[in-house]
C-alpha cells in the first residue's frame, strides 16, 4: 500500500535521529574523559546524514513493494553515512597532579562543549518529534481513506 | 490568459502502473481477498515477532515496533472494510426477488 512508503521514509529518519542522540549521549558521558584506548583525550563524535540511495534497513518491516512515488522520485529516506570524529584540539588545563598530565603538567580535556551538545540534543529530539508527526499524518490519511467505504 | 495544468513528471509512470482491471468473476474476487488475508497474517506475524523481541529485551527500535503495530491495525481495518463490502454485496444479491 502506498501509505507504507511514508511510514518507511519516516522510520528511517527516526532511526537516524535516535542514532544521533546516541552519539550526543556518548559525547556528554565522555565530556571529562582524559584518556582513551587510542591515547589522548576523548574526541567528540558527530553523525553525518545522507539521502539513502537504496531501500533502508527497515525494508522488511513494510514488506510491500515500493510505491510509485518512491520509485519515480527515488525517495528512500535518510541514512547515517558515517560517524565522524571532531579533531579540533581540546582545552589544556594546568593540573600537574593529574595522572594524565604531560611533562609540562598540562592535561588535555575533550573538545566536548556541553552547550553545543545540549543544543544538538534538543534539535535531535525535535526532529524525532517532527518525524513522528509525519507518521501520525500518514496514519490519519490511511484511516480516513478506510472511511470512504462506510 | 493561458494557464497550463500541472503536469508532474511521474504522471506517465502512474498511468502505466495503473492498468485497467481485467474481467473478474466472483471466484477471482474471493481469491484476491484470500491473498490479502495471507498478507495480513504475515504483517501480524511480523509485528508479533517484534513485540516478542522487545519483551525479551532484544535489540529492536521502539518506533519500529509501534509502526509495525499501527501497520497491522491499518491492514486489519482495510481487510474488515473489504469484508463488509463483500458481505453487503452477497446480502444484496440474496435478497433479490426471483
Amino acid at each position: 500500500m502506498s501509505f507504507w512508503s511514508s511510514l518507511r521514509i519516516s522510520s528511517s529518519a527516526l532511526f537516524a535521529q535516535r542514532l544521533r542522540l546516541d552519539t550526543i549521549s556518548n559525547n556528554v558521558a565522555n565530556a571529562e574523559t582524559t584518556k582513551t584506548d587510542t591515547g589522548g583525550a576523548y574526541q567528540r563524535k558527530d553523525v553525518v546524514f545522507t539521502a539513502a540511495n537504496k531501500v533502508p534497513y527497515l525494508a522488511n518491516l513494510m514488506m510491500t513493494k515500493r510505491s510509485i512515488g518512491e520509485k519515480a522520485l527515488n525517495l528512500q529516506g535518510v541514512k547515517v553515512a558515517q560517524i565522524k570524529t571532531d579533531t579540533t584540539p581540546g582545552e589544556k588545563v594546568f593540573e600537574p597532579t593529574h595522572p594524565n598530565a604531560d611533562v609540562n603538567g598540562y592535561v588535555t580535556y575533550p573538545n566536548v562543549n556541553l552547550v553545543t551538545e545540549m543544543t544538538n540534543m534538543l534539535s535531535a529530539t525535535r526532529s524525532y518529534e517532527a518525524n513522528l508527526t509525519m507518521v501520525e499524518a500518514a496514519k490519519t490519511m490511511a484511516n480516513k481513506a478506510i472511511e470512504i467505504g462506510r | 490568459m493561458n494557464v497550463p495544468g500541472i503536469r508532474p513528471s511521474i504522471l506517465p509512470q502512474i498511468e502505466s502502473a495503473v492498468r485497467p482491471p481485467q474481467q473478474s468473476t466472483l471466484k477471482e474476487v474471493g481469491k484476491s481477498f484470500d491473498s490479502m488475508l495471507t498478507n495480513l497474517s504475515q504483517t501480524q506475524n511480523y509485528s508479533d515477532n517484534l513485540m516478542t523481541k522487545l519483551a525479551a529485551g532484544e535489540e529492536v527500535d521502539l518506533h519500529q515496533v509501534m509502526i509495525s503495530a499501527d501497520q497491522t491495525d491499518i491492514s486489519f481495518k482495510v481487510a474488515m472494510g473489504i469484508r463488509d463490502k463483500l458481505v453487503d454485496a452477497y446480502k444484496e444479491i440474496s435478497r433479490m426477488n426471483v
